[in-house]
Order: structure tokens, then C-alpha cells, then sequence
């Protein structure tokens, strides 16, 4: 396919028309960072490219009584810096800045991060953690899907390139409901690298400190961000102690088996490494929860 | 000029910020994006503000200086940045960067910066496989894509199709593959047309049927009887022994032997400039190359010997390099761009992209060795056994010569009374071996270095103090058989280490997960190309109309600063002002021979040129000032810019005098060449790669008072400060100390900036950096992927340069740059040792070695 098309709407409703009039032959664009070198690269083709970076209802956080609204052309640099973000859910600010660079933390933004599909997406990882969900739009009108529903099991992400665009991301704001996430990265350097590892994690208690829900979920262990389900349920009924977050931890390892890798490392390392960072993730949660005085 | 810069760029050349310039114009750009929101940032967040501009010639330690400084004038703090350094004093002062304006607004020229009308854009088809016989080569169909002007194949080189390494000596290389290739990276067609979209669309036309043979990917498997051969004549490259003393005696008579074995991956050099260049015919049917060579004259020879041409037909102008470190001494696509010139008569360019360059250019030896080294309770060291074996990829390039040097430098900078080194160099399937910073000097300190701590530790010495035990001096024989004789100041930079160390601030762990650790590592590098290499530069000066001078040098600048180093020296000697002087570098046609970028050897040999041409020039410039003004030479001399008498009072003025002369159809110039003292092969190598030759016959023993191999050494120690994170197995380098010889800093800001772009380089090689291949193929396919170190990863630097002045040097200076990279690489790891008390003796020490090695340790 030729690239034959660039168009730059400014409201969203020309977007979904202009996506549907090529029917699936489109590729929407947010900040670029990862459409641009596929295309350069051949990785993929495309008949035109919708930039719909000039869409500004789709950019800002805000916060609506519990529930945080990230519209899904926010960028890294903006998530790193607002300060609502910075103050509830600080792990996700962390992650955004793990991001490549500032430049492509300037461009890149929090809905290409999770319509690219990666396994590894830094942002991705927190949202899922905070069970947040997409509010996806088409000319068909609004629906609110769980963040976890984007992927295709087998890899890629599940919106529909011809009709679909993502508005914005919602979560409730974990201390209102007695919870506290972390982030843990680990890379062959500081900046401008790819994750060997990273893991995003969520606690909940009870008055009482039991853990009464968790979401661990660690990347890139699968062809999609992998929630460690069987290691949330161990937490689960538990208090917020270092020996059951030592044998959550585990579990993780053992359900999450990482491949080998030339670039991340081998698999024997990788897999005691998620042990490693899941624990200190979740020591961390259960640290903050102690320190705000939830737990 | 420099008024009328930003503060951000005036503090970056201010501070010696700016070295090849490439980089410079993103810092900028980065360094105005964080001052606007933030006028007044920690060095923390200066750092992740410019984390994504990768910088391979410094260490960020100068463009953190000058944001800040920069942060003060806009925030008004400070009235303003001073604009130049000039004291009136030229030696030991630091001068700024003579081209410092136009690399800090972005106008600095590079190859791909130049732009003809016309001009046709190349693009290169590569092997698909690391190993095949070509069977055919169809270019029909690229042809036929309309705006396709050109399409090379072998059958378009006129010449032999035939190139090799340093001195060309080894001739294995094909312009264009004919019949075989031997790895990704060879060539098989390049393609010209209107523009690169259409050349590159036209290159995946091209039908090439391979037969695949069978790779040889490591040099175990070349050096196996029945492996494939990938040349004909087999797949050494070159061996080489030497043998001083009995080791079995020595290793009986020895308290303490230790034993390792030891790997350093192939390495990118990353220079931020990838490969570009630019060619047009002559209207004589000659040729001119626009390129970023370290070797203008060995570019210049291999294209008109391929393109069948004189030698003088060929100009090649060597344009400013955005890097190098080694990996533009070799030829790349020069000979495709002339051929393309040849072929088209239009103007034609070529630019790798990051992917290309990757498999295109050379790299670092991978080297494996095998140590064994013992010492006596005394703490003297007894004797030293070991065995390189290297990876020389698909072709020779230069892989002899850095094994003949690796060979040579086996010991470290000590005195061993017993030795035996052996070292074997194969052709394998996998990309180049070549020069690169350290030029097989990094590997085996890196071994040598291990088991001196190891050592150390065993007898319970300092590692200091074990190491100044049995360091070389004046009259000390090396390992060669080499007496040494002068400036061999290895001791004075042991003893100011422990100096300083003493009262050092140790680190303190970040958290209680993390330990810290200190390491030293020590070692000394040749000045030039040696073992026979004839080190010959050459300088010419001449008076211009306006009364400015024009010095040519021989020396080939890489963003070290080295014009403003040859301007120092000529101003220096000849008396007239810096700014009246513009050293002009690289270009075939007017610069003399010899110019060649290489081995720290540019001040030394250049240098040393330049002063000579100085002299010569200012005596020329008095005996013409005489003749006009009817004054006596002994009368007169040369003040900035004018001719001045033993008062003091102006005589005429450079201008005049050029003016004068020039209108009678006279020329006031000096030409100077200077040609370093005789260096000798290993003794007793049957085929040494720079052989004495006497009687037609190869000298294979020397006369001991004569006998060195190199022209002159410099020597260091370092300290290393890092922290190592039990949990993950990650390791930061939070200080390094470094106590250096230069004989005599000509610019001491230049020194320091050299110094700290090769430690940071160091802290990547020792910690992240490998050029990952499987099968023939690299995995590592970008910049992000080579694992260089970014400023997040910057440690404190300090330095201490020592003065140990060299007899040869001009004005007793050394040339200083790759000597820095030596030693930072096992000081790091010995401190990994001294922190968690793990060996990691297979490069890099990344999280997954460390992870591993302390799980191991743990059982």
C-alpha cells in the first residue's frame, strides 16, 4: 500500500469519518514515535495516516470526585508533570518517565502507548494495574472497555483500525478505596532503553490491612502485558506482610516465564529478576499504604 | 561573533562542551527546553533533561557545567560568559574550540550537509547471508524504475575491485562482492538515482541468487581444521609469540599464581556521524571525494587504484568527522561514491543510516583470553602466561596490527621476569575487527588488570602498592625486550592516586539493598602507530594577503580539538596571534602527506611538524621584513600581528609585509615534514606486518640500546567508585579519579574533556555496551540497542594530569585520548569485586552477569 493520505482533523467526530471512509486502510497517529519507524522501516504499510494530535479535547487529566480522566492524547511529559497524578498515583508519573527520552516522552502519548500494544508499555502496565478503563468511540456512539480487553490474546491490540478511536482513560483514584500501586523498571541503562523487565502493582486492604484485592502485572513476559493472576489470588485474605509478598512473588516467576532473549538477557535471570522487582513493587505498595496512614 | 549568541551556546564553547559538534545543536535545543521551565535546575535534573542526546565524545560533565553557568546569565545571576580564554599565553592554556561558533549554531559543514545541484543519491544492496557464493547478480529491473541513473555492480570497478586496511597491506576487500560474500556487510550493488526513496525502492529489485555455504561465527570454529574456508588461503590472519624468560621455573618458584579466562565482545564505536560522503567527476576527468576520513591518503589511494585513475586525478577532502574513534580510519563507501561520480559525471551522495553503518563499519575486536599470572609473597610479580585468540571478522582490516599490539601490551605497564604471550587473529564471519580507541590495548588490560587485583588480594598487598612494586620505570625491560628511556611516568601516577585516595570521600550506598566498591586499574598505550610504522607528518604555513596565516597540517580533526591544538602550537612558535591563523586539515590537495588520525599520535607527529614549519615560517617572515625595512633579522620579531623591534615599537605590519610581498609576485611560506624515530617489530616475528627489511631479507633481531616499539607511551591509573545493587545485579559508577600523563598539557581544558569522553565510554564498555551477533547476524541493529552509556550514567570525574615532561613531544607534550579508556574498564570491575565480592570476567557486567554471579556465589 502507498501512502497516498495525511490528515490533520482537529475534532474528533472528522477523525471517525475519515477512518471509516478507508475502512481499515488507515492507520491513526498520536505522537508517532512507533508509527513513523514502522513505516520507515517496512514494517507496515498504509494508505493514509490520520494525525490526530491536533485534537485538544482528547488531552488533559482531570479529576471527577474518585475517578482520575486521562484524555488519550496526553503525553509522557505531561503525565510526568501533573501534579494531580504526582500526588495520587505517583507510580504512574514513574513509569511515564521511564519512557525513551524527553523528546519522545514530548510526542508519544498515553493512548498510542497502549494502542501499540506492546508487551512492555510503561504506562500501560500502571493503567492495567489500576483496573482503569478505555472509553472508546466510534461513529457508533461511546463504550467503556476494561484496559485488559484492548489485547488480542495473541498479541496486538483488539480496537478496530477502521471505526475506533480511544477518548480517554478513567481509574478510581486507588487511596479512596484504601490502595496503593508501584512501578518497578529494570534496563541496560537509565534512558532510551527497553525494559529488560517491568512490573506495575496494586493493593487493596480493608480496614483491617487485609488485602482484600491486588493486580500485579509484568511485562515483557507474553505477547501482551501479563497479569499474574495466580499471584494476585495468593495476596488476596492476607495482611500486608514482607513473607507473603515473598511467595507472591514467586508465583509471579513461575506464571509469568520470560523467553530467552539476546537483547533482555536469558530466561533463568529474567525470571528470577521479575521475583526481584515484583517483591520491591510490592513492599513499596505496602509501604505507601502504611505511609498515607490507609493501612 | 560571539556576541550574538544564546547563553546556553556561549557557556557550551566556554566550558570545552563541544567537541565534534554533531550532538551539539540537540543540547542545545534540550538545554532551552529545560530553562524554560525551569530556570534554575539541579545537576540532576540536567542530566534527564539531556538524557536523550547521546554524546560519544565527552562526558557530559562540561555541558552540565555550562547549562548551569548558562542558567545563571539568563536568570541573571551572573552578568555574562566570558567570550574567550586568551591570556597571551599559547602552551598550557585553554585555548576555546577554533570552531566553536559554528558548531554550536549547527553550521559546521558535514559530509552530508553539502548539497550540489544534480546530485544523485546512492543507495548500497548488501549480502543477505554471512557466508554464500554469488551465483548471480540481475540488475534489469532496478534499472528500469524511472529516476534510476545508475546501478554498480563489480563489473563497473575498473580497477582491481580490491582494497584492504591500514597501508592498504592486506588487499582482501571488494568494492562490490563478485563472487563471494563473507559476511552481512559486504556490498553487492549500489544504486544512484534522483532521490534516495527511488534508489532504495530500486535496490530491493535487484535479484541476487546465493549459494549458502557454511559460517564459521566464532574464531574456535575458524581455527578448527576442517571449518569452511572463508579465504583461500585459510583463516588465519596472523599469529605471533613472544617468549622472554623460563615461566615453567618461574611459576614453580611463585607464592601465589592465579588463572583466568577472560572475553570482551565486539564493540560498537557509535560515533554520532554515521558514514556520508559526497563525489563529483572533475572537468579533468578526475575526481573529488567529500568524506569524514581519519586516513584522507589511503582513501585517495584506494579509489584511484580502483577507479583505475592517477593518484593525483583523486582529491579527497576530509570533511569534519562527527566522531570517529577508529571507526573512519578504514575505507567504507568512498570508492562507491567515486565510482558513481565516474560513471554518472553528476554530483553524487551517499548516507548510511544507523542500520548500515552498523554492519558496514568496523568494530572491536571481540578478544578471548586465557591468563595466568603469578607473584611472590614480596609482592613482586614473577611470571606471566597468556593466549589471545581474536576475532577478525570477514576481512583483515586491521586485525594484525591490533594483535601485534595487544601481544606487545599483554603485561600492563610492569616489569615481569618471566613471560610467554602468545595471540591468533581469524577470519570469521562476522562483521570487522578494526581500529578502535585503545586498539587492542583495552582487552588485554582489562585481563592484566583482573589478575593484578586478584593478585593483590591473594598476598594481601594494596592493589596500589602491589601494582607500584612492580611498575616499569627508566632503564625497566618490557615484556618485548624494550628498555625504557624516557618519561615513563606509570609510578608518579600510581603514587598520586594513593595520594589522593587517602583523603578521598568514599560514596555512600544509596539504600541498604546496594554496596559500594572501590577499583583501581592502571596501564600505559603507545604514542603512534610503531612495531616498524614509519609516523611521518608534515606541516606548510603560508602569509596571506590580509596578513592572516594559513597552516596545512597533517593532522586529521575528529572533534578533538586538534586545529585549536595546531593553531596553539604554531601561534606559540611563531609569535603572531592565535586568531590570525587557520589550520586547515584534510584535504588531499593541499594538506602534506602523512595525515593520518591515529593512535594519539597527532600532537606528537603533526605537532611536532607544525613547530618545525613554525620556526621556519618566522624566520622566513624576518628575513623578508629585514630585506623592506633595511633592519638586521636579529633586530626584529614577530609580536600578534605585526613585526616589531627590540623595543618593541611596530616595524610593519604582518598586512604590510604581506601586502609588499605578495604584489611582487613573491610567497612568504614554509613547508616542514617530520618524521618520528624508528619503531621495531616484535623480535623474532618470521612475518612481522611492518617489517625492517635488510639485505632483501626480514631483521628479526635488533640492537637492544636501539630496540622500541613504539615511539614514546603514555601511562595512567584510575579509581573507580561504584555501587552494585545485591537485588537486581545492576552497578553504578558513582566517581571516577584519573591520574594521567600528558608530558606537557598544551590545552588543558581539551585534556580534561578527552579524558572524560573516554571514561564515559569506558563505564558503557565495562557495563552495557556489546554488538550482539548470532550466526553472522547483529541483533544489535541501533544506537539504543548498542547499550552506550547516557548521562544518567555519568559518574563524577576528576583528573590530574602529570607532567612528566617527553623529550620527543613538541614543547614535551604527549598525545593523550585512548589512554583513558584503558584502564576504567577493569578498574570498574575490580571494584564490582571489592563491593559483592564477584568476578565477573566476561564483559559487559551487565545485570544478568552480576545477577548471576551473585546467585552462584549465594549457591
Amino acid at each position: 500500500m502507498l501512502l497516498q493520505d495525511y490528515y490533520m482533523p482537529e475534532r474528533l467526530e472528522d477523525a471517525l469519518d475519515i477512518i471509516a471512509h478507508h475502512n481499515g486502510r488507515a492507520k491513526v497517529m498520536a505522537g508517532g514515535t512507533d508509527l513513523f519507524l514502522q513505516l520507515q522501516q517496512h514494517e507496515i504499510s498504509t494508505e493514509a495516516i490520520v494525525d490526530i494530535s491536533n485534537i485538544k479535547e482528547l488531552r488533559y487529566i482531570k479529576k471527577e470526585s474518585d475517578i482520575i480522566k486521562i484524555g488519550a492524547l496526553t503525553t509522557h511529559t505531561e503525565l510526568v508533570r501533573n501534579s494531580i497524578l504526582k500526588e495520587e498515583v505517583s507510580f504512574l508519573s514513574e513509569a511515564a518517565e521511564s519512557i525513551g527520552s524527553e523528546q519522545i516522552r514530548n510526542v508519544g502519548t498515553v493512548g498510542g502507548n497502549v494502542v501499540s500494544a506492546q508487551p512492555a508499555a510503561d504506562t500501560a502496565l500502571p493503567l492495567m494495574a489500576l483496573n482503569a478503563k478505555a472509553t472508546i468511540l466510534s461513529q457508533r456512539g461511546e463504550k467503556e472497555v476494561p484496559l485488559s480487553e484492548l489485547y488480542k490474546p495473541q498479541g496486538g491490540t483488539a480496537i478496530d483500525p477502521s471505526s475506533e478511536i480511544i477518548a480517554c482513560f478513567s481509574f478510581s483514584i486507588p487511596a479512596k478505596n484504601r490502595g496503593a500501586g508501584a512501578f518497578r523498571r529494570l534496563a541496560k541503562r537509565k534512558a532510551l532503553a527497553l525494559p529488560i523487565l517491568n512490573t506495575a502493582v496494586v493493593l487493596w486492604v480493608d480496614d483491617k490491612n487485609i488485602i482484600t484485592d491486588a493486580r500485579i502485572v509484568i511485562g515483557p513476559v507474553a505477547p501482551i502485558p501479563f497479569r499474574a493472576k495466580e499471584a494476585e489470588n495468593v495476596l488476596i485474605g492476607f495482611s500486608l506482610e514482607k513473607n507473603v509478598f515473598e511467595i507472591a512473588a514467586k508465583t509471579v516467576a513461575n506464571e509469568a516465564c520470560p523467553r530467552e532473549s539476546f537483547l533482555r538477557g536469558c530466561a533463568p535471570f529474567r525470571q528470577d529478576l521479575s521475583q526481584v522487582l515484583v517483591l520491591q513493587a510490592l513492599i513499596e505498595a505496602s509501604e505507601t499504604l502504611q505511609k498515607k496512614g490507609v493501612a | 561573533m560571539m556576541e550574538d549568541l544564546h547563553p546556553i551556546q556561549k557557556a557550551l564553547i566556554y566550558h570545552g562542551a563541544v567537541q565534534c559538534g554533531f550532538c551539539t545543536p540537540g543540547i542545545v535545543m534540550s538545554a532551552q527546553s529545560l530553562l524554560s521551565y525551569n530556570p534554575n535546575p539541579t545537576d540532576d535534573e540536567i542530566k534527564k533533561a539531556i538524557s536523550g542526546n547521546l554524546c560519544r565524545c565527552g562526558g557530559y560533565d562540561r555541558i552540565i557545567k555550562a547549562i548551569n553557568n548558562a542558567a545563571a546569565v539568563m536568570r541573571g545571576d551572573i552578568e555574562k560568559i566570558p567570550e574567550h580564554s586568551y591570556n597571551g599565553k599559547m602552551i598550557g592554556t585553554s585555548l576555546l574550540d577554533v570552531e566553536g561558533n559554528v558548531k554550536v549554531t549547527g553550521r559546521l559543514k558535514f559530509a552530508d550537509d553539502i548539497y550540489f545541484d544534480d546530485m544523485l543519491y546512492g543507495k548500497v544492496l548488501l549480502s543477505a547471508y554471512p557466508h554464500a557464493e554469488i551465483l548471480s547478480v540481475v540488475t534489469k529491473e532496478a534499472e528500469k524504475v524511472p529516476g534510476v541513473r545508475l546501478v554498480l555492480t563489480a563489473k563497473d570497478v575498473p580497477g582491481p575491485n580490491r582494497y584492504g586496511g591500514l597501508g592498504g597491506l592486506v588487499q582482501d576487500e571488494s568494492v562490490f562482492a563478485d563472487e563471494k560474500v563473507r559476511f552481512i556487510g559486504d556490498t553487492i550493488a549500489a544504486v544512484f538515482a534522483d532521490t534516495y526513496e527511488i534508489a532504495e525502492k530500486a535496490v530491493r529489485l535487484i535479484k541476487v541468487d546465493y549459494r549458502q555455504l557454511q559460517g564459521v561465527f566464532s574464531p574456535f570454529q575458524a581455527m578448527k581444521n576442517d571449518a569452511p574456508k572463508i579465504h583461500e588461503q585459510g583463516n588465519l590472519i596472523k599469529e605471533a609469540t613472544i617468549t622472554d624468560g623460563d615461566i615453567h621455573k618461574a611459576f614453580e618458584n611463585s607464592d601465589v599464581i592465579v588463572a583466568d579466562s577472560y572475553y570482551s565482545p565486539i564493540l560498537e564505536h557509535a560515533y554520532m556521524e554515521p558514514e556520508a560522503g559526497v563525489a563529483i567527476r572533475n572537468k579533468d576527468g578526475g575526481i573529488t571525494i567529500w568524506y569524514p576520513s581519519q586516513g584522507p591518503f589511503i582513501v585517495q589511494r584506494s579509489v584511484a587504484k580502483n577507479l583505475n585513475l592517477p593518484i593525483e586525478k583523486v582529491r579527497v577532502v576530509g570533511t569534519c568527522m562527527g566522531g570517529a574513534f577508529g571507526g573512519k580510519a578504514d575505507v567504507c563507501i568512498e570508492i562507491i561514491l567515486g565510482l558513481a561520480a565516474l560513471h554518472s559525471g553528476r554530483p553524487v551522495k551517499m548516507a548510511l543510516n544507523r542500520k548500515e553503518s552498523f554492519v558496514m563499519s568496523t568494530k572491536r575486536h571481540a578478544y578471548f583470553m586465557d591468563y595466568k599470572t603469578g607473584a611472590n609473597k614480596d609482592g613482586k610479580l614473577t611470571a606471566l602466561q597468556a593466549k589471545i585468540v581474536s576475532d577478525g571478522g570477514a576481512y583483515a582490516g586491521h586485525s594484525a596490527d591490533v594483535l601485534e599490539q595487544s601481544i606487545v601490551f599483554a603485561g600492563g605497564p610492569y616489569v615481569w621476569p618471566a613471560s610467554h604471550v602468545e595471540g591468533a587473529c581469524y577470519y570469521t564471519n562476522n562483521v570487522i575487527g578494526g581500529a578502535f580507541r585503545g586498539f587492542g590495548m583495552n582487552q588485554v588490560h582489562f585481563a592484566v588488570e583482573s589478575q593484578m587485583d586478584k593478585m593483590a588480594r591473594e598476598l594481601g598487598f594494596d592493589p596500589i602498592d602491589f601494582r607500584l612494586e612492580n611498575a616499569l620505570e627508566i632503564g625497566s625491560r618490557t615484556i618485548t625486550g624494550e628498555i625504557m628511556k624516557h618519561s615513563v611516568a606509570i609510578k608518579e601516577t600510581l603514587r598520586k592516586a594513593k595520594e589522593i585516595l587517602s583523603n578521598e570521600e568514599i560514596p555512600v550506598p544509596s539504600n541498604s539493598n546496594k554496596k559500594i566498591g572501590i577499583g583501581i586499574g592502571a596501564g600505559y598505550k603507545n604514542i603512534g602507530a610503531g612495531r616498524g610504522f614509519v609516523n611521518f607528518g608534515g606541516a606548510v604555513l603560508e602569509l596571506k594577503e590580509n596578513g592572516t596565516v594559513e597552516a596545512c597540517s597533517s593532522a586529521c580533526d575528529l572533534g578533538q580539538h586538534t586545529k585549536t591544538v595546531m593553531t596553539q602550537i604554531a601561534a606559540e612558535a611563531t609569535g603572531i596571534r592565535y586568531d590570525k591563523i587557520t589550520v586547515i586539515t584534510g584535504d588531499s590537495r593541499h594538506i602534506p602527506h602523512g595525515a593520518f588520525a591515529i593512535g594519539q599520535r597527532q600532537v606528537t607527529v603533526a605537532g611536532n611538524a607544525m613547530l618545525k614549519a613554525s620556526k621556519e615560517f618566522k624566520k622566513m617572515l624576518l628575513l623578508h621584513a629585514a630585506k623592506i625595512s633595511g633592519k638586521m633579522i636579529d633586530e626584529l620579531s614577530v609580536s600578534e600581528d605585526k613585526i616589531v623591534d627590540l623595543h618593541g615599537n611596530t616595524v610593519m605590519g604582518l598586512d604590510e609585509l604581506a601586502f609588499h610581498e605578495i604584489s611582487q609576485g613573491k610567497k612568504i611560506l614554509a613547508e616542514s615534514k617530520y618524521t618520528a624515530p624508528q619503531t621495531y617489530p616484535i623480535k623474532g616475528d618470521p612475518n612481522p606486518l611492518y617489517p625492517i627489511m635488510k639485505d632483501g631479507k626480514i631483521v628479526l633481531d635488533y640492537d637492544e640500546n636501539d630496540y622500541r616499539n613504539y615511539i614514546t607511551y603514555n601511562y595512567c591509573t584510575q579509581i573507580a567508585f561504584i555501587e552494585v545493587d545485591e537485588q537486581t545485579g545492576e552497578v553504578q559508577v558513582k566517581k571516577v579519579l584519573g591520574f594521567h600523563d600528558v608530558g606537557k598539557a598544551i590545552n588543558p581544558q581539551n585534556c580534561h574533556a578527552q579524558l572524560e569522553g573516554s571514561v564515559m565510554m569506558g563505564v558503557g564498555y565495562a557495563l552495557s555496551e556489546e554488538f550482539i551477533m548470532h550466526e553472522g547476524i547483529n541483533i544489535t541493529e541501533t544506537l539504543r540497542d548498542t547499550g552506550i552509556a547516557t548521562s544518567l550514567e555519568m559518574p563524577e570525574k576528576r583528573f590530574y594530569l602529570i607532567e612528566d615532561p617527553e623529550p620527543i613531544g613538541p614543547f614535551q607534550a604527549k598525545g593523550l585520548s585512548e589512554i583513558a579508556l584503558v584502564p576504567t574498564v577493569p578498574a570498574i570491575l575490580n571494584a564490582i569485586y571489592d563491593a559483592v565480592g564477584v568476578r565477573i570476567s566476561s564483559l559487559p557486567a551487565n545485570a544478568e552477569k552480576v545477577f548471576l554471579a551473585l546467585q552462584e556465589k549465594e549457591g
